[in-house]
């Protein structure tokens, strides 16, 4: 259960710095709640439900993530005819989805009593 | 100047609009140039050899995506003219995410390329400068500030002044119109004459709400709100609700119906509606131009989901949202992004305005300066010449 406090603690500090415009800061908490959320994610899906695992990361994690490295190459190196800045709202969208679902699996995993931990 | 072509791309109405200027121009200065393109209606009857008609390409945010097939095929045409036919220039009027492509294609070929209402990236995504510098040989740009900008970053550049303002010149208002929307279609009377000043404490406040449904759909509630609350300080206040196209007429009627306000809403006649005003309650963009040009004072807003606000806040690079303020390089005018319905703060600066006279006029005064610096006709010509320039060398 610590792990997911932490990751709901993590994701609201990053959000939070984001918003004041503390960008480094706020990806340093980002990837601590991405690390966390996959901590998570790995616990209630990896061991019965290991394609909804990889979906679940690939799309909410891994497409994000790859979207914000773009974003960088392009302020860094000018690459890309589109502005990439709307990575952010696939970032900040994906990573509360993330969240969601990874609280409502721990909540039915909890009710319906798998051996989770 | 024989057999010179140079190929102009616009994707939008506005840029259609600016983009049928600049061609009456430049066949004007030059009329044996061929000017071949992108455009829609207006562009092609002042004699653009149309490529593409981009009548069914105007779209923004999510609607960008489902067009992306049939914009790869407008790209793969215009790289095989660029090929096939060697242009001089190739000319881009705004419509960054599709004209940058262009100008890309243009540069492999060694076209030079003359970007003409630029994106602003002076407010979001300055970064963006490294790409445009890299493509484009020269921008020709609009508001006296990007000058600075654009020649920092290390671009050739040339200030050129606004074209709406070619446009705002050659408008002939309607005199009897305004009246009528002045004094609510009483014009036979004398004794209204009074309550028809713009000045008078009986008030007309005009809401512009844009011209995309999108924007009326968030804006215009707030407006009528806060229409709601002035008719209740301000009995004797009137509303005019300006309509940019007759598709929305429904979608703003259904509005105002469901709000109560007893509005007029007016299909067209936009300078009209301003001129008709003492006060506008106006969506951001050109419009603000076009209000202060008239120098009518006006509250400007904006308004986006919280989710939009959040991801889009850290990155703007200006603390203004209208063009005014930019201009003027302060908050001349009041303004608000909003991620929420705050209609008692529009509320609470039109009463300001429209009750204060002293604070009315400083508006006014600002506005009257302003436009003195930037409201001059003659963009259309300058652009043309500079390319027209570029290519005689």
């Amino acid at each position: 259960m610590l792990h997911l406090f932490l990751a709901i603690l993590t994701l609201c500090v990053a959000a939070f710095l984001y918003f004041r415009g503390k960008i480094g800061m706020s990806l340093f908490f980002l990837f601590a709640f991405y690390g966390l959320g996959i901590w998570v994610a790995t616990d209630i899906f990896f061991p019965q439900h290991r394609v909804i695992f990889f979906l679940l990361t690939g799309i909410l994690v891994f497409f994000p993530l790859s979207l914000l490295v773009a974003f960088f190459m392009d302020v860094r190196y000018g690459w890309f005819c589109f502005d990439m800045s709307y990575s952010w709202a696939f970032v900040w969208g994906f990573a509360f989805i993330f969240l969601g679902i990874n609280l409502a699996g721990k909540t039915i995993a909890y009710f319906v009593g798998m051996n989770i931990e | 100047m024989s057999n010179k072509k140079i190929f102009i791309s616009a994707g939008e109405a506005s840029g259609d609009l600016h983009g049928a200027n600049l061609i009456k121009e430049i066949l004007e200065q030059a009329p044996v140039v061929e000017i071949h393109g992108l455009g829609q209606q207006r562009m092609v009857e002042t004699g653009l050899r149309c490529l593409h008609s981009m009548d069914n390409h105007s779209v923004m945010w999510a609607e960008t995506l489902t067009r992306i097939p049939a914009l790869w095929g407008v790209y793969k045409d215009c790289v095989n003219f660029f090929q096939s036919h060697r242009p001089q220039a190739v000319v881009l009027i705004d419509y960054a995410g599709f004209n940058l492509y262009l100008a890309q294609a243009a540069r492999r070929l060694g076209i030079p390329v003359v970007y003409y209402i630029c994106p602003q990236l002076w407010a979001h995504g300055a970064w963006r400068v490294k790409k445009l510098k890299r493509l484009v040989s020269k921008v020709l740009v609009i508001y006296p500030f990007e000058e600075g900008f654009y020649t920092r970053a290390g671009i050739p550049v040339r200030y050129v002044g606004h074209p709406l303002f070619d446009e705002l010149a050659k408008r002939e208002l309607d005199k009897e119109l305004i009246e009528k929307l002045r004094s609510g279609g009483d014009s036979s009377g004398t004794k209204n004459s009074a309550l028809r000043s713009p000045h008078s404490a009986f008030p007309v406040v005009s809401i512009l709400p844009g011209s995309r449904s999108q924007e009326i759909k968030k804006l215009l509630p707030i407006f009528l709100k806060a229409a709601g609350l002035i008719k209740e300080s301000l009995p004797e206040s009137r509303f005019l609700i300006s309509c940019g196209h007759i598709d929305h007429l429904p979608l703003i009627h259904t509005m105002v119906k469901r709000h109560g306000l007893a509005a007029e809403v007016v299909v067209g006649s936009l300078g009209e509606i301003i001129e008709a005003a003492t006060l506008c309650l106006t969506a951001s963009g050109t419009v603000t131009l076009e209000v202060a040009y008239h120098q009518k004072p006006m509250i400007v807003a904006y308004r986006v989901t919280p989710f939009a606000y959040f991801v889009a806040r850290p990155y703007m690079d200006t603390p203004f949202l209208c063009l005014v303020n930019t201009v003027a390089e302060r908050f001349l005018v009041p303004e608000k992004f909003m991620y929420r319905d705050d209609y008692p703060w529009v509320a609470r600066q039109a009463l300001e305005l429209l009750t204060g006279e002293g604070k009315r006029d400083g508006v006014v005064q600002g506005l009257s300066s302003i436009m003195g610096d930037i409201a001059r006709p003659g963009a259309s010509a300058l652009a043309a010449r500079e390319i027209l320039g570029m290519i005689q060398r």
